[in-house]
């Protein structure tokens, strides 16, 4: 009953994220667009667009209080309840910066991160499992809330500081700085492309059970949850059927690529690849065949770059006392009552650490030796994807005292 | 003579302070305290390997990289040498830094003038003036008005003539050195460790019912009752042991031990860290005769981490050929023992007595009922046990660190620091009266946007709509 009515309520936030993004993008592009009474459509949108993300923070917040009713801790211990907490204080963050500085077009940056963290978030096995007793504690309700709570926080820091980089530089001309920021935009449109092509599969419940023909193994047996392009080392093409006149396999990957499920992993590897060329080649054509960082550049022309840069500083600068309390210091607390240990290295907190150090050296640099601007601006992004190596890549690619986290099939 | 003091090359401990005086300094420390993090997070540690022999390990897995990677101390980065004096190097830093900077600092806060030039004001980051030329402006009221708002606002203010200074959160000023100090102190706390008898961590394993003395302690521990659920999925679910602390032979303490809440006793901390399945530990056993009738021939006790290599029982003496503690199949059918462990016991007799020609070879599998009874179908004495000691093995992590208090000392410092830093602003406010027009210039550390919606209220309140101006990079 109560995990039916919480999984209603992230429905409904994930269709609240979704509708002010796409409010608040129309906002900031179809500034032109004039209404009758004279105003500008675009405070209509941006309005809309602010209402709908309240709406959707306060929706994923009863769902996820019933989650927490249902369960008894916080829902924040498998990938799928991480990421849409993630996702959570994203929006929390946005809307309440948003309620303080005023700034709308945040939001047509702020909303499509929540929207792909939380659609991010759906990829993963939404079951609410009971806790393994290494985490039957109340600090993992304290723990993980504040650090996510902080690296929300932070992540404004990163689109302010995005909004900053487009709305200084010149896209008209090709150089470094337009080509980095095109790579940030093709990036995030991966990001996206993933999530869009998991979900199309997840909705049709595909799985395929795929053997390793070198093994006799049992265990080496893999679940493809997306048709398997890349099949083990030694698959036959064809072998297991196809997709729209494809075979499946279309090859094996080769031998020298080794390590648990590496078939697998390459697989996701290869389709994220691919849908993100594609999503990105209709854009571009759409575009008129223009690099898409000029017309996301125009959402942000005529705004103050130097409250853009006061922001993303803002930004991080509250976040990060926020993150060091939950990440550091109450990961530290607890893993010295759970594990005899207040730090072991591993590496979940040893990202922790080196998040809080790559923050320690933008407020260093920004205020002791003057980096304002955009070279701080380019720290804030980049911090983005330390924080999402953190969240995620540690989970994918490293295995420590964490990897319960480790989602089965990934 | 100026000149040569000037010229005057600088000694050893001259560099070195400067050197570590810097900001530059700390901010390639800690860029490279975090890439040798990354490095050792991507790099598998020694205590990762399935190998006991990391010098034998690393090449034959990753070639010639894999040596040097064991010869840089990459394989146990976080106890490398290097690795520890970039964490001194970056402690030294902290300590001359906050030094250096900390009482300049102070006593440029406790100079700071009352009175400031109406010239100089027009350069603060915020700036505004109300002048006499309004006939509606009576400026020696609205500083009036002014000062008392801001006194509201908990400002503290200093007055001169016709001069005033306004400031709050000065300790703001102080935040960085704050969190440098909890830093240190964190830093002190690990470092006890090295102190003799301030730390200590091991791993014991109390079998059920054992009395087991904590090393580096002068208590015993005893495992009551271990006790495991899982979940229906196989997941575990609740560990927990029943212990009890013995002191000078007495029973002192009865305390289940769960993960997450551990046993305090004498400075020494007891984690239930690991939880082994179940084995077999002593078994009475009855033995039959089937060709007469299962008329019993006698009994033994059998001890599984220790089995003797004869038994008497009745007439007839049963030698141990083979045991295997863990018993498998492996290839060919061959029996062999997985662990030294008795998990799952398994023995061949050689069977002598009266009225036996012929050598009599039987198995005995006690944890394997149903083979046992397949068994002895073609077997002609059987085994029946009468009664077996099973028992659970805790394996609890042993800790004493008298730091912990130090590091959460230091932690709440730091968070301290961080919530003096971040979350309160220096703002200060200067205004001067001079030939009958008001200066108000305001200049803070941080969050313009926050100080000039203060300052924009302390007006309106009094029914003033005078905007203040920002002046990019103002002047303290």
């Amino acid at each position: 009953m109560l995990l039916g009515a919480s999984s209603l309520l992230y429905g409904v936030a994930f269709g609240g994220d979704l509708l002010s993004s796409i409010l608040y993008i129309i906002g900031v592009t179809g500034r032109n667009i004039k209404l009758r009474s004279g105003g500008s459509a675009a405070n209509l949108w941006t309005k809309w667009g602010y209402t709908i993300a309240i709406i959707a923070v306060a929706s994923q917040f009863i769902g996820l209080l019933l989650r927490w009713t249902a369960g008894g801790h916080a829902p924040v211990s498998s990938m799928f309840e991480y990421m849409s907490f993630w996702s959570f204080t994203i929006m929390l963050a946005f809307v309440l910066i948003n309620a303080f500085y005023r700034s709308p077009r945040l939001g047509a940056f702020a909303c499509p991160v929540g929207l792909t963290i939380l659609a991010y978030a759906m990829v993963f096995p939404q079951e609410a499992q009971p806790l393994i007793p290494a985490l039957q504690s109340y600090w993992l309700n304290i723990h993980v809330t504040t650090a996510a709570l902080g690296e929300g926080v932070l992540t404004i820091g990163f689109a302010a500081a995005l909004m900053y980089l487009l709305n200084t530089t010149d896209t008209s001309v090709k150089n470094r700085s337009t080509r980095f920021l095109e790579l940030v935009i093709f990036l995030f449109l991966t990001l996206f492309a993933y999530v869009v092509t998991a979900l199309v599969f997840k909705v049709q419940h595909y799985a395929i059970d795929v053997s390793d023909p070198l093994s006799q193994n049992p265990a080496s047996q893999m679940t493809y949850h997306l048709p398997p392009l890349a099949g083990p080392t030694g698959s036959v093409v064809g072998s297991l059927g196809s997709l729209l006149g494809i075979p499946l396999p279309l090859f094996p990957i080769p031998g020298w690529m080794q390590g648990a499920q590496a078939a697998l992993k390459f697989n996701t590897l290869v389709w994220t690849f691919l849908s993100s060329i594609v999503l990105y080649g209709i854009l571009r054509l759409i575009n008129g065949g223009k690099s898409l960082v000029t017309s996301v550049s125009s959402w942000v022309q005529g705004l103050d770059a130097d409250e853009l840069d006061e922001l993303s500083y803002r930004a991080i600068a509250i976040g990060y006392p926020i993150f060091a309390l939950g990440a550091l210091v109450f990961a530290m607390i607890w893993a010295q009552e759970a594990w005899g240990s207040y730090w072991s290295w591993d590496p979940k907190e040893t990202w922790a650490l080196i998040t809080f150090l790559y923050y320690t050296l933008y407020l260093h640099l920004r205020l002791s030796r003057g980096w304002e601007g955009p070279k701080s601006a380019w720290l804030a992004v980049i911090g983005f994807v330390v924080i999402l190596f953190l969240l995620v890549g540690v989970n994918l690619v490293i295995v420590g005292l964490h990897s319960y986290a480790v989602p089965p099939g990934m | 003579m100026q000149q040569q003091v000037v010229e005057r090359s600088l000694s050893i401990p001259e560099r070195l302070w400067l050197f570590f005086v810097s900001v530059k300094t700390a901010i390639v420390l800690i860029a490279l305290i975090a890439g040798s993090s990354i490095l050792g997070s991507l790099i598998p540690q020694e205590g990762a390997i399935p190998s006991q022999q990391p010098a034998q390990f690393y090449p034959a897995a990753y070639g010639t990289y894999g040596k040097i990677m064991y010869a840089l101390g990459l394989t146990h980065m976080y106890t490398s040498t290097w690795f520890i004096a970039l964490l001194l190097a970056i402690s030294v830093n902290l300590i001359v830094c906050s030094w250096e900077r900390l009482v300049p600092l102070y006593k440029s806060l406790q100079k700071q003038p009352t009175v400031v030039q109406a010239f100089l004001l027009k350069h603060r980051g915020l700036y505004t003036s109300f002048s006499a030329d309004n006939p509606s402006a009576d400026t020696a009221h609205i500083r009036e008005q002014i000062i008392s708002s801001l006194g509201k606002r908990r400002y503290r203010i200093k007055q001169e003539g016709q001069a005033f200074f306004a400031e709050k959160g000065r300790i703001a000023r102080f935040g960085p050195y704050i969190i440098h100090i909890g830093l240190l102190l964190i830093v002190a706390g690990c470092l006890t460790r090295l102190i003799p008898g301030f730390y200590y961590t091991g791993d014991i394993l109390v079998d059920e019912g054992q009395t087991v003395q904590v090393p580096h302690s002068d208590f015993s521990i005893r495992n009551d009752q271990a006790h495991e659920e899982d979940y229906t999925d196989g997941r575990p679910k609740f560990y927990q042991t029943q212990a009890t602390v013995i002191y000078k032979g007495q029973q002192v303490l009865h305390k289940p031990i769960t993960v997450n809440h551990p046993l305090k006793y004498h400075g020494m901390i007891l984690f239930q860290s690991a939880m082994l399945p179940v084995q077999f530990q002593g078994m009475d056993l009855s033995i039959v005769d089937q060709q007469a009738n299962n008329a019993k021939v006698g009994s033994l006790h059998m001890d599984f981490n220790d089995p003797q290599q004869v038994y008497h029982v009745g007439a007839y003496q049963l030698t141990v050929l083979n045991y295997f503690p863990d018993f498998q199949f492996v290839q060919n059918n061959q029996p062999s023992s997985k662990s030294s462990t008795p998990y799952n016991p398994a023995l061949i007799f050689k069977i002598e007595g009266p009225g036996i020609t012929s050598d009599i070879k039987e198995w005995f599998v006690p944890s394997a009922p149903f083979l046992q009874a397949e068994l002895a179908k073609s077997q002609r004495f059987n085994f029946q046990p009468d009664q077996v000691n099973l028992a659970q093995t805790t394996g609890f992590r042993v800790q004493k660190d008298f730091g912990i208090p130090i590091v959460y000392g230091g932690c709440a410092i730091v968070v301290l620091g961080l919530v003096i830093t971040f979350y309160i602003q220096h703002r200060t406010l200067w205004g001067n009266l001079s030939e009958g027009v008001l200066h108000l210039g305001g200049q803070t550390n941080k969050n313009w946007y926050g100080f000039q919606q203060e300052l924009q209220r302390v007006l309106a309140s009094n029914q003033l709509n005078q905007k203040f101006i920002r002046n990019k990079g103002g002047t303290a």
